[in-house]
């Protein structure tokens, strides 16, 4: 990894990854640096959304 | 280096002081004992009590939101510095940011963008299920 700082925006995006589920997390490195593609993107979201619903139904 | 310019006002100032600090309130008794300089000197550098107290709230501020402040004029500067990279990082998080690093500002803002939306999916599920079944993953 290059540099030994991380900048603001970084930072940001540190703190929300590490808030995430590890499922979440899997998802977002997928979408990695093809994040214009529009229909990975809507897929990621459909996914988070369907483990919700099982999760719900589970409990 | 991002900077963010901050109008204080003594209303600010109070607000910030009534949200940070809550009932906490300064001592210039305190601050000289902490820094061994006396009440009078205290005084006559930063021009009478009202600025003293003014100077000690900005420096709280600054202290629990991470900035450096830079006084200029009657206006504060909280200035953000670029934090250095935690060594404990995960080699996941390295990754994560070599994926954004790799990005340009319109990327890294869309991959910002699409994991805020992924960490409100998730905190919408575990406000809906129940407390003592909420363990992750």
């Amino acid at each position: 990894m290059a540099g030994g700082t991380v900048d603001e925006k970084e930072a940001e995006a540190l703190r929300i990854f590490r808030g995430l589920s590890e499922f979440g997390k899997g998802l977002l490195m997928i979408v990695g640096s093809d994040i214009f593609n529009d229909s990975l993107r809507a897929e990621i979201v459909r996914q988070v959304e369907l483990r919700n619903i099982q999760k719900i139904e589970v409990n | 280096m991002l900077n963010y310019a901050m109008k204080i006002s003594n209303k600010s100032v109070k607000d910030g002081l009534t949200e940070i600090m809550d009932t906490e309130t300064l001592s210039v008794d305190d601050v000289a004992a902490m820094t061994g300089v006396s009440r009078p000197t205290l005084y006559r550098i930063i021009d009478g009590k009202q600025q003293f107290v003014q100077r000690s709230i900005i420096r709280k501020i600054a202290e629990k939101t991470g900035r450096k402040f830079v006084i200029d004029g009657d206006s504060v500067r909280f200035v953000i510095v670029d934090k250095p990279v935690n060594d404990n990082l995960t080699q996941q998080e390295r990754e994560f940011l070599d994926i954004l690093r790799g990005l340009d500002d319109a990327g890294k803002d869309a991959l910002i963008d699409l994991a805020g939306s992924i960490w409100r999916a998730e905190q919408l599920t575990k406000k809906r299920r129940k407390p003592s079944e909420s363990s992750e993953d």
